[in-house]
């Protein structure tokens, strides 16, 4: 039996007089891969805010691997990619990586650097600088960057968003190998077919609250997506 | 501590090179600065009498002014690609990214200077700088306590809108006691006041900072959260 790593019990979140979560319960188990689908403003980044210990729920408790993600140390352990690259255009790929090394606190920062370049295929633009990169570049540099401590969790923000197909594909391939490595995925998306061809699991959001969660093994795009619809309406 | 420094180190070092590699801010705040020198020097009637009276004022009003336009970039750097998240989700602790902020805005506010003096003492022939080690430390006390609070209101206004006016118009009157205590220091040594009261301001200027910077590095971990 797999143990459960994130636990989110009864999480509300409100910004002033607006609820972005009511209560939201969920349990992800250690090497899932959960796909979280819902219209703009179903509550999907504020939840992954949550869990990656960026914001603090209004109530309720949030768990990653035993501990509050705002836990610097618990923090170590868990890797965003968002549509934004979190990258410094005026830095190279190489400087990028040591930088983020140097924040995580690793030791050989330089030989981290340069393995995690060569296993996203950058390692012959290593000293280029990010601001002459293509968004599938910065995306693939945006994937190094996450896994610089070697994270057990990986949380994804609309990763697919401004690729073109093949590097939307080439993502996609690099998101399988990490959960090949059990690493626990959490991703957000509007991308229906990509996020259920990824995921092991799949949940709707909807004003803030869960409207469904299923395990989706072996689903095709189509059926989810009906299910989808009918959970949120067209 | 160690760690902290440690992190504020390749904060500050991150942050020199993206500087540098921009190449586009020291040189628009060093001209800015300029321009409020020479502005003076037509705005007022400037003669061998009056310059000690009026340089002090003029030389810290050209400072708040050129070290403002400053601040509002040392967030945006952060904002671009949003990588002010990916520190956010990094476990470095929070004071050490103020440390480095605020470390970054006081070297920017002091190249500035040592660029802008010299060009001020030739423009009205008077040198601010005769006593130079006394000066020195009303320049570096009055430049610690404005970029500690400028730090932190930098921080806070980086996601508002129109953070241009918000952060003037934040920070600007609580550097009034700061601009008050630092110019009369000056105003004491280029004017051949009582050491006394140059002591008194200084140990003003000293507490100012003091206060700030602890309470500034305790309230940035919170500021840190809403960014």
């Amino acid at each position: 039996m797999q143990a459960t790593s994130i636990i989110c019990q009864k999480v509300g979140k409100k910004y002033g007089d607006f609820v972005a979560l009511r209560g939201v319960d969920l349990a992800v188990n250690e090497g899932d891969f959960l796909a979280i689908f819902g219209p703009n403003g179903a509550g999907k980044t504020t939840l992954l805010k949550i869990l990656c210990g960026i914001s603090r729920p209004t109530s309720g408790t949030a768990t990653v691997g035993e501990s509050d993600a705002h836990d610097p140390e618990m923090r170590k352990r868990i890797g965003v990619i968002s549509h934004k690259s979190y990258l410094y255009d005026n830095l190279t790929a190489f400087e990028n990586l040591v930088f983020y090394a140097e924040m995580y606190g690793i030791e050989n920062r330089e030989a981290r650097a340069t393995e995690l370049l060569e296993s996203v295929e950058l390692d012959l633009r290593k000293n280029d600088l990010v601001r002459n990169f293509s968004r599938g570049m910065i995306q693939r540099l945006s994937i190094a960057r996450a896994l610089v401590a070697d994270p057990g969790f990986i949380f994804l923000d609309e990763p697919f968003t401004g690729l073109d197909h093949h590097s939307a594909v080439m993502f996609q391939k690099l998101l399988s190998g990490l959960h090949r490595q059990k690493k626990t995925v959490l991703m957000i998306t509007h991308d229906i077919p990509l996020g259920i061809a990824a995921a092991t699991r799949a949940m709707i959001l909807k004003g803030g609250r869960k409207v469904h969660d299923e395990r989706v093994n072996g689903m095709d795009a189509a059926t989810f997506l009906n299910i989808y619809f009918d959970k949120v309406g067209t | 501590m160690n760690e902290i420094l440690r992190t504020a180190h390749a904060l500050l070092i991150k942050d020199m090179k993206t500087e540098f590699r921009s190449r586009e801010f020291l040189g628009h705040t060093f001209m800015f600065a300029l321009l409020v020198i020479v502005i003076f020097n037509f705005a007022f009637k400037i003669n061998p009498q009056n310059t000690p009276e009026l340089a002090s004022g003029i030389l810290w009003i050209a400072f708040l002014f050129a070290g403002t336009l400053g601040l509002g970039r040392s967030f945006l750097i952060e904002k671009e690609n949003d990588c002010i998240q990916g520190l956010g989700l990094s476990p470095v602790d929070r004071t050490a990214i103020f440390i480095a902020k605020f470390l970054g805005n006081l070297l920017f506010l002091v190249i500035i200077q040592v660029m802008t003096i010299p060009v001020f003492i030739v423009l009205y022939n008077l040198n601010v700088m005769e006593h130079f080690t006394l000066q020195t430390a009303v320049f570096l006390l009055g430049d610690i306590g404005f970029m500690t609070l400028g730090t932190l209101i930098a921080a806070m206004s980086v996601n508002l809108k129109a953070r241009e006016i918000l952060l003037p118009v934040l920070l600007l009157p609580l550097l009034v006691p700061l601009l008050i205590f630092a110019a009369s220091a000056t105003s004491i040594l280029l004017t051949g006041g009582e050491p006394d009261a140059y002591m008194g301001r200084l140990k003003l200027l000293a507490a100012y900072d003091v206060i700030f910077f602890v309470v500034s590095a305790l309230v940035f971990e919170y500021i840190m959260d809403e960014l």
